[in-house]
C-alpha cells in the first residue's frame, strides 16, 4: 500500500518534468532555459529517488547521482559562456 | 520497537507529500515569477525542501544500499546547487552590464 504513495509521486513528478520542459521550449531569454533546464535535472533526480524507492532498486540512484553531476558542470559551463564567451 | 516499525512507513508518506508539494511549488513558481532572479529564488528552494525530504522518505526502505546512495545525493545537491544558483545570478548581472 505505501509503494502506491511513491509511484504516485513518480508520476506526479513525470507531469512535472513535462510542465518544465515546456517552460524550457517557450521562455524567452537564455538564462532562463538553464535555469529551467537545471529545474528539469533536479526533477529527474527526484524521480529516480522515488522510482529506486517503489521498487526497492538501489540501481537507479547511480543513475540519479551521475545526473547531478552533469547537471552542475553543464550549468557552470553555460553561465561562463554566457557572461565570459567561453567555458571556463 | 513495534511503534516504530508501524509509524515509519507513514512518515515516509508525509515526507513524500511534503516533498512533492514543494516541487510542485517550485515549478509554479518558475511560471509565475516576473524575472530570471525571482524565478531562482523559487527554483532553489525547491532543492532543499522538495528533493532533501524526497530523499529523506528512502529511510523507509531500510536498505543499505538505497539509503547511503540517497545520503550521497543530498550531500552532492546540497553542496552544488547554491553554487549554480549563484553562477547564474551573476552571469544574468554580467550580461546585463555589458
Amino acid at each position: 500500500m505505501h509503494e502506491t504513495v511513491f509511484y504516485l509521486a513518480a508520476v506526479w513528478m513525470a507531469v512535472l518534468i513535462g510542465a518544465a520542459v515546456v517552460l524550457v521550449i517557450r521562455s524567452r531569454s537564455m538564462m532562463t532555459r538553464i535555469l529551467a533546464l537545471e529545474m528539469v535535472t533536479l526533477l529527474l533526480i527526484a524521480f529516480l529517488i522515488l522510482y529506486a524507492d517503489a521498487r526497492r532498486v538501489p540501481y537507479y540512484l547511480d543513475a540519479a547521482l551521475v545526473l547531478a553531476l552533469l547537471s552542475f558542470g553543464g550549468t557552470i559551463a553555460a553561465s561562463n559562456y554566457r557572461s565570459k564567451g567561453r567555458i571556463f | 520497537m513495534e511503534f516504530l516499525d508501524w509509524i515509519t512507513p507513514w512518515l515516509a508518506d508525509l515526507f513524500v507529500l511534503l516533498g512533492v508539494a514543494v516541487m510542485t511549488v517550485g515549478v509554479y513558481g518558475l511560471y509565475r515569477m516576473p524575472d530570471l532572479y525571482t524565478r531562482l529564488h523559487a527554483a532553489s528552494k525547491a532543492v532543499f525542501l522538495g528533493a532533501i525530504t524526497l530523499a529523506m522518505a528512502s529511510i523507509v526502505t531500510g536498505q543499505r544500499e538505497i539509503i547511503l546512495r540517497v545520503f550521497l545525493i543530498s550531500i552532492f545537491l546540497l553542496l552544488t546547487t547554491p553554487i549554480s544558483s549563484h553562477v547564474i545570478a551573476k552571469a544574468e548581472h554580467d550580461a546585463r552590464d555589458q
